[in-house]
């Protein structure tokens, strides 16, 4: 496979999920190696504004989701390509709202997932990092 | 190619029996991706909530049956997060650890976190998948040992754990608090002076395992306090100016008394 000792960065389409280059963090929105993409950790950025969405937990969670989609999918990937998923919640009750709204976005053979709870930052109910699998065929 | 790992028995679908929406592992690229593991009877399906002892017990006997029926094996597992609901119980936790990974143990990091439904411990596993694979690794899974120091101050503390493992094309490393290289000793200071000692520790461990930091994929912080993110922050720039790796940084309860703790995945 060719490129497949390349190691690089991902980022997404739209800007404003940029949160990395926005808030100018020392991280990268992804990374994609060999047959991998690496997210780092992902919270409820509002796509239109770039702020924060905190709303009830399954709306920051649905909305931790498409940003996640939208992010795969700059990238040649997408949801159905997740291999492993880890998720950190705020508030251990909010559990099952979690998986609620997991079934809406995985409705079949769903990823491998560690679900913890945590002290998160900016006030987050919830973060979602991620390993997929690259697209078969990356546009670069 | 991405392939489902099916529950080996009944009791292990916390998809069927609990609604968790997960697989319980996820095998692609050589690499097999387990989700989090609590104590379940595999049989019955039921919470057997006892003592870290018990429990992580049980949690290995579960990974036993599921890496087993993914052709894998305990002894495969490159990479593990334990999760522990407190911290004080972190010898004991190594205690019924050490006994199932006796020799060669995965790279590790431990946090004390609440994990799901008031258990005491949670395991998450990655391992090498089976040996039809290894044609195409080069490494099927190899423990790096080569140290010019004692950065990672393993061998100062006879810790179930080995500083990084290759795997394939990667390299995983184990949380590495700050130590001081000379002595093996903590380094108690400032969140920036930590991250700082960290960084230049694994730059080391990374080189020699034919890595370095300008080939880190993912870095995983756990910080004591949230609000100590921008200390930690000032300092890790430093360490990763171009591209930086994927990131995530969580406040959670560390070993030691230590104030950071990072790991990462690496290009080998």
């Amino acid at each position: 496979m060719i490129g497949r000792r390349l190691r690089s960065v991902i980022e997404p389409v739209n800007p404003k999920l940029n949160v990395s280059r926005n808030a100018n963090l020392p991280h990268s929105p992804g990374i994609r190696v060999g047959d991998y993409i690496f997210l780092s950790g992902m919270g409820p950025v509002d796509p239109v504004t770039g702020g924060r969405n905190l709303g009830p937990i399954a709306e920051q969670i649905r909305q931790t989701l498409c940003n996640m989609a939208h992010m795969l999918e700059s990238a040649g990937s997408g949801l159905d390509r997740i291999v492993k998923m880890t998720v950190v919640l705020a508030d251990s009750r909010d559990f099952d709202e979690m998986n609620r709204v997991w079934r809406e976005f995985f409705p079949t053979d769903p990823p491998a997932r560690t679900t913890c709870t945590l002290q998160l930052g900016n006030g987050n109910g919830v973060e979602i990092e991620c390993i997929a699998l690259a697209g078969e065929s990356p546009s670069w | 190619m991405r392939d489902v790992i099916p529950a080996p028995v009944t009791g292990l679908d916390l998809r069927r029996e609990y609604g968790h929406h997960q697989s319980p592992a996820i095998r692609a690229g050589g690499l097999i991706f387990c989700s989090g593991m609590v104590a379940i009877n595999p049989e019955t399906a039921e919470r057997e909530h006892g003592t870290v002892t018990s429990e992580a017990r049980r949690i290995f006997e579960n990974l036993k049956l599921l890496l087993e029926s993914a052709g894998s094996s305990l002894d495969r597992i490159v990479q593990v997060h334990a999760m522990i609901y407190d911290r004080i119980e972190y010898d004991v936790l190594n205690r019924a650890y050490r006994q199932y990974v006796p020799s060669a143990p995965p790279a590790r990091t431990v946090m004390s976190v609440q994990v799901e439904a008031g258990f005491k411990v949670m395991l998450d596993v990655t391992a090498a998948a089976e040996a039809r694979e290894a044609a195409a690794m080069t490494h099927a899974r190899q423990v790096i040992d080569r140290r010019s120091s004692d950065a990672d101050g393993s061998r100062h503390s006879d810790l179930p754990l080995s500083p990084a493992i290759r795997a394939g094309d990667f390299v995983f490393l184990s949380g590495m608090a700050a130590i001081d290289p000379a002595t093996g000793e903590p380094v108690h200071g400032t969140v920036a002076a930590q991250t700082g000692q960290i960084l230049t520790n694994m730059a080391e461990l990374l080189e020699a395992a034919g890595s370095s930091l300008a080939k880190v994929v993912k870095v995983g912080v756990l910080i004591y306090s949230m609000l100590e993110y921008e200390n930690m922050n000032s300092v890790y720039r430093e360490f990763f100016p171009v591209d930086p790796p994927a990131r995530t940084v969580c406040g959670a309860g560390l070993i030691g008394g230590h104030k950071v703790e990072i790991e990462c995945v690496a290009l080998a």
